[in-house]
């Protein structure tokens, strides 16, 4: 009930999509599968584990994202995120002192769509729940005269696998995808790319994870077999460089489900239709979840946090 | 019976060969590890549980393209028939001659290096060791051999690499290092963890390729 209110109020912060989640809310789950917001009827569904995470948070309101969303991103219609969900986020922040704890809170406190942000000092770790685009937050602590680096994200406790990274390793086009699960329903995609040519490139998460021939043997793109669309699940629409051949998305997806996704690729395209072979593909890794690495120091080599690359 | 599950999930041998008891074929390593069933719990509804079933009778395949940022580039595809040992085929070049260290990571995000690739893949919490160690982390391969061209060449079969399931190496990290894995037996303050295997060389995600 806790997350059917939060469905409700974060449809009510964006009142362009207000009508869109009215008429969701009104007519059931046998509405469009690309519903703008978790749908009532899939609640029930939910694990008690979410449940419960949920009825932690009060259904305060979700501030509005799609001013921030549509500016980093050229998002197809059908995709476009209206509101970012929330998430729980993990950073380690290069922090020594208290004096260092009070002015990370300070300046994250500035930014709107923060809900609780939680330090542990002794770990250099800060955990943000909210609805902000990784890269916000991130800007946010470096503002702080601070070194930060994310080292988890997802609900904790909630799902198998929460999140996920695909990254491109050049020797051209350098990137980094992130996929987090906020809900059954729903899964957060944020990514940002440079080497691109300028322009409009399409690109999408493709079946395979094989990069053996780079992007051409990554196969088609992916779609569960019990998905009904008229566009392919994996289908991430287009990308828009700039002159310096940078490009910035953040969206989120429905029926993404990221442990479905993992070992999979994503390819980009030249063209906005895909129509050649694509210019780049990641596999899909897995990345720890809230909690689950709060590594400093690579044993191996001996490279902590703050100089690796 | 606690003795024969140890014993089969420690069965690994280099190349086919049947030394391996029979057992350990048809042991599902999950099954022997009851904390995993905590996190099925938490999961989305038991999906990962029905993935399994669907998957249970197919041959699985997977590959990860290695690369780093010197010479050294590989590839390493894995193969399993049914809930049998993983067979991992491995080629590597541009190493120095000699061994390197071989190991899978918890996970395969190299965002920050070999940081947020975790530690070595260790569901069952153990210390480092030897492929054939009782005692090892599941993602402890050993070492491969480079020859005189730099070029290493390895079939390994494994039972604890599965590629589905709570304990799939999908999606996870292949880690090739500078130095020799003394496999948990060389007496330095790493060997228990890392085996003391110097700095990363190349690494690559494993990913699902079509059969």
């Amino acid at each position: 009930m806790v997350g059917f209110l939060r469905a409700l109020t974060a449809a009510s912060a964006v009142p362009a999509a207000a009508a869109v989640a009215a008429v969701t809310l009104s007519t059931s789950s046998s509405s469009s599968s690309r519903l703008r917001f978790p749908s009532p009827a899939s609640l029930p569904s939910l694990s008690s584990a979410y449940a419960a995470a949920a009825s932690a948070r009060t259904p305060n309101a979700v501030p509005p994202m799609a001013a921030a969303s549509a500016a980093s991103a050229d998002l197809s219609a059908t995709d476009k995120g209206t509101a970012f969900p929330e998430l729980m986020t993990e950073f380690m922040v290069d922090m020594k002192c208290e004096g260092c704890v009070t002015a990370v809170k300070n300046k994250l406190q500035t930014l709107e769509g923060i809900k609780n942000i939680e330090v542990d000092l002794s770990n250099q770790v800060v955990r943000v729940l909210g609805s902000l685009s990784v890269k916000t937050m991130l800007d946010a602590l470096q503002q702080t005269g601070r070194d930060a680096r994310l080292i988890g994200q997802g609900n904790p406790n909630d799902f198998l696998v929460s999140a996920a990274v695909a990254e491109f390793k050049g020797p051209v086009i350098f990137g980094v995808v992130r996929l987090a699960q906020v809900n059954m329903e729903l899964a957060r995609v944020e990514a940002t790319f440079s080497g691109l040519s300028p322009g409009k490139h399409g690109w999408s998460i493709n079946e395979y994870g094989d990069l053996t021939r780079g992007a051409e043997s990554t196969g088609k793109v992916y779609s569960p077999s019990d998905y009904r669309s008229d566009k392919p699940l994996g289908d991430l629409g287009t990308l828009e460089a700039g002159e310096n051949g940078e490009a910035q998305f953040s969206a989120s997806k429905e029926k993404l489900k990221v442990v479905d996704l993992i070992g999979r690729s994503i390819a980009l395209y030249a063209a906005e239709d895909r129509s050649d072979p694509g210019v780049a593909a990641a596999v899909i890794a897995r990345s720890a979840g809230v909690g689950e690495n709060y590594k400093r120091l690579c044993t191996c080599d001996g490279v902590t946090i703050w100089e690796s690359s | 019976m606690q003795a024969v599950l140890a014993a089969a999930m420690a069965a690994q041998t280099l190349l086919f060969s049947a030394t391996a008891p029979p057992v350990a074929l048809f042991q599902s390593p999950s099954s022997a590890r009851p904390f995993h069933s905590l996190r099925l719990v938490a999961g989305p509804g038991g999906a990962a549980a029905e993935r399994a079933l669907v998957v249970a009778d197919a041959t699985k395949k997977a590959v990860a393209v290695l690369k780093g940022t010197s010479e050294v580039e590989g590839v390493v595809t894995l193969t399993q028939e049914d809930e049998g040992p993983t067979t991992v085929n491995v080629r590597v070049t541009g190493l120095t001659p000699g061994l390197h260290g071989f190991h899978l990571h918890e996970f395969g995000d190299t965002t920050n290096g070999c940081i947020s690739t975790g530690a070595h893949f260790n569901p069952n919490n153990m210390t480092h060791g030897a492929p054939e160690d009782e005692v090892r982390h599941a993602g402890d391969l050993g070492n491969i051999v480079a020859n005189a061209e730099g070029v290493a060449e390895a079939t390994i079969v494994d039972n604890q690499i599965p590629l589905s399931g709570a304990n799939s190496v999908v999606g996870r990290a292949f880690v090739v290092h500078e130095l020799e894995d003394d496999l948990g037996k060389g007496g330095h303050e790493l060997s228990l963890t890392t085996g003391n295997a110097g700095g990363r060389l190349a690494c690559g995600v494993v990913g699902l390729t079509p059969l």
